[in-house]
């Protein structure tokens, strides 16, 4: 039968195409430029699609089941490793999607024309520091220290202080909303600022409600809502540019941008300082705090859970991670190797998380027992996603019965149970051959896509039930369930084990390639805990409603 | 004492933002003289590096940025990487004729430009299509899902998926390819 030029094409991309076939698409590629291009313009479709689809590197039609075991890590990362390692630079660890986000700030060469086509990376201005800040859908998180880029900038609550790059500091109280033009210029869409410039910064001007407010030198205040604009001089000079032409006002002076008074809403007031509302945010964790100790410290005694590694308890070292569940001490408290840090948890600095971001870091735990269903639960903090695989809780050796729990580099929770390690599944390839696609049968289960960069540093709730007796796998993002999954015949297993198992990375994969080895979560993981049995959708919103920090708003 | 491991240094530094910059080209330049995206990975990483080691010689004439100039540079050493792997592998699986690499080459260059526009074109063609077609579309690029789910939950046969799915595939390329010749009007 004789195929188009088109399904010829096709075929090949999916690996279906025969030898003959093959050798006419490879005569028609040699003697026709359509052909060709029609063939390099669909193979990019193909590959597009599959970048679309979230991964790169899967194989090819057919072989949509492959686990996680059958890649490597992208040729890029660890070509930038091996010319690391052979040149003794190291310093790229840190995987390349950071890299690729800082690398004018971070890595441009001096005077490469081609690299400054990104000047949105260069920022304006930096947050010195900031409370009680909830940033608006949309907004990625930003923490102290952090650059911001010209663009839009918006938060629903909180104090953010900025230090703009000509010396001006702006005080911000949300809800706010502001478009940050350059280091002298910035756009006020609504909230209340105050501004203090120093004699360096004098000019350094705030654009509202179609006006200019330009500094002469100390301090205002300006509160923007909709149309309407409020300045009042606290110290010194500033110069205001409306409809009206120019008019000075000074110390003590205000007026409203325009001439068009505000009839209600605007209360002339000092916002209050940030170590006032530092204080206030810090009283605020803490009671949500001790409520969350009380509430997890009755969970203790629930028999179903067989793991609670929260990073609080009073016998926790740097050597040592105790596991809270029943009656301590026991096997299944952590140990610590290398060199983990502790930072603030989820309630700041009264309680800590673990973080393990140097990959020679571990925490090692041994859970034993025989079980009738999982679940897993923990508050985690993402910083980057640098691995393909990211690991949160990984069963050391992945036998029979055991758990991975991670995340895939493009934001999707993914849950697996091996299922029969002695089977090795294969397919047929595109020359004929029995390729083995994978080490053991099991399957993975992944949920669509729950982060991005833009939640980068946010604290999250996750959890992911595996429940043989109702044939079914959900995973869960803040308390709701964000997908279903029937477990098939096929991958049925009803005795479960954990064993030597890691939190936050994989200490002991199949193969011999170090490169399979780097799953290490970057970021934290904050009171994990495991379950014999699968914990239903109301206790998981209970779960994660007893554990949320103050100002959580959820997904 | 310290300027040549400076230097160095710095040359690294240069060389990494370039090849971050490019690896996805690169990638896809390989990808586009094989057939199959098997020794992709491979390949890429053996260009990485070749590229590396010959990075005393990159000496960009100054005419196209110097991006550009990497890039098309690297895509020489990617060619004959492809080539080297097509003669070690032998003729025991499908491998493209050198003459075809060499005339895919030739036009898959003169693409990677375009490339980054393809993309956007590619989401926005993908919107115009429903959520089955586009579920069916995806299905074999995205694992968790597949034809033969498709056909289990749908009760169609997968043949008749297959079909489907080959008509979409080519309504979406002329989708794509329309919009493209739009744009660069």
């Amino acid at each position: 039968m004789n195929r188009s030029k088109r399904e010829l094409i096709l075929a090949a991309l999916d690996g279906s195409i025969s030898p003959e076939e093959f050798d006419v698409l490879q005569s028609a590629l040699l003697e026709d430029e359509e052909t060709r291009l029609e063939y390099l313009g669909l193979l990019d479709l193909h590959e597009d699609l599959t970048e679309l689809s979230g991964d790169v590197v899967t194989a090819d039609a057919g072989a949509s089941e492959a686990g996680p075991i059958s890649f490597g890590l992208t040729a890029f990362v660890a070509a930038v490793v091996a010319a690391s390692v052979l040149f003794g630079l190291v310093g790229f660890w840190g995987g390349h999607r950071e890299f690729d986000r800082f690398r004018i700030v971070d890595a441009a060469p001096a005077g490469a024309d081609g690299l400054d086509a990104e000047p949105a990376v260069a920022g304006h201005a930096s947050i010195r520091r900031m409370v009680d800040v909830v940033w608006s859908p949309g907004q990625s998180v930003l923490s102290p220290g952090d650059l911001v880029s010209a663009g839009p900038l918006k938060f629903e609550r909180g104090l953010v202080e900025l230090d703009f790059f000509c010396g001006a500091t702006l005080l911000v109280e949300g809800p706010a909303a502001l478009d940050v033009g350059s280091d002298w210029v910035v756009e006020c869409l609504s909230g209340k600022v105050e501004a203090f410039v120093p004699p360096a910064a004098r000019g350094f001007t705030i654009n509202a409600a179609g006006s200019s407010v330009v500094d002469l030198g100390t301090a205002f205040s300006l509160e923007v809502a909709g149309d309407k604009a409020r300045v009042d001089v606290i110290d010194g000079e500033v110069e205001l540019r409306d409809r009206r032409g120019s008019l000075r006002l000074t110390t003590g002076e205000g007026d409203w941008l325009n001439g068009k008074a505000a009839d209600s809403g605007f209360e002339r007031r000092v916002l209050p300082s940030l170590d006032e509302v530092a204080a206030s945010a810090a009283a605020a964790e803490d009671a949500a705090y001790a409520d969350w100790r009380r509430w997890s410290s009755d969970l203790t005694a629930d028999e179903r859970l067989v793991a609670f590694y929260s990073g609080d308890d009073e016998r926790d070292t740097d050597r040592a991670f105790v596991n809270m569940a029943g009656a301590s001490p026991r096997a299944s408290d952590g140990a610590i190797i290398g060199l983990a840090d502790f930072p603030d948890g989820r309630f700041g600095a009264v309680s800590k998380a673990v973080a393990l971001n140097r990959p020679g870091s571990r925490v090692r735990v041994h859970v034993d027992g025989e079980f009738r269903a999982y679940t897993f639960a923990c508050w985690v903090r993402i910083d980057s996603l640098p691995n393909r695989y990211n690991a949160l809780f990984m069963g050391d050796g992945y036998d029979n019965g055991e758990p991975h729990w991670q995340i895939h580099e493009d934001g999707r929770l993914m849950l697996s149970v091996m299922v029969d390690t002695s089977d090795r599944p294969t397919r047929i390839d595109a020359g004929g051959n029995t390729v083995v696609t994978d080490n053991g049968r099991h399957k993975v289960y992944f949920s669509p896509p729950v982060w991005d960069m833009s939640m980068s540093g946010r604290w999250l709730h996750i959890a992911a039930t595996y429940d043989p007796a109702t044939r079914e796998v959900v995973h869960y993002l803040d308390g709701e369930a964000v997908s279903r999954h029937a477990i098939e015949d096929k991958f049925y297993i009803e005795s479960l084990q954990i064993g030597p198992a890691e939190i936050g990375s994989w200490g002991q994969p199949f193969r011999d390639s170090p490169w399979f080895a780097v799953r290490t979560l970057h970021g934290a993981v904050d009171d994990l805990m495991v379950f014999d049995a699968a914990v239903d959708a109301d206790e998981m919103r209970r779960l994660y409603k007893a554990g949320r920090p103050p100002g959580h708003l959820g997904q | 004492m310290s300027s040549r491991y400076d230097d160095r240094d710095e040359r690294h530094r240069e060389f990494v933002a370039l090849l971050a910059c490019c690896e996805p080209a690169i990638r896809r330049f390989v990808r586009s003289l094989l057939p199959s995206r098997e020794a992709v990975d491979d390949i890429t990483q053996d260009v990485a590096l070749e590229c590396w080691r010959k990075y005393e010689d990159f000496s960009p004439a100054g005419k196209e940025s110097r991006v550009d100039e990497f890039l098309r540079w690297s895509c020489v050493i990617a060619r004959f990487k492809v080539l080297s792997h097509q003669r070690d592998r032998g003729r025991d699986k499908l491998v493209f004729r050198e003459s075809v690499v060499e005339a895919l080459a030739a036009d898959s260059q003169d693409l990677v430009a375009k490339r980054e526009r393809r993309l956007g074109a590619v989401e926005k063609c993908l919107e115009s299509l429903n959520r089955h077609q586009r579920r069916l579309l995806l299905s074999v690029h995205r694992p968790g899902d597949s034809v033969a789910d498709i056909a289990r939950e749908s009760g169609e046969k997968a043949r008749e998926l297959y079909t489907k799915l080959n008509r979409l595939r080519s309504t979406l390329f002329d989708c794509v390819e329309a919009r493209l010749a739009e744009e660069g009007r």
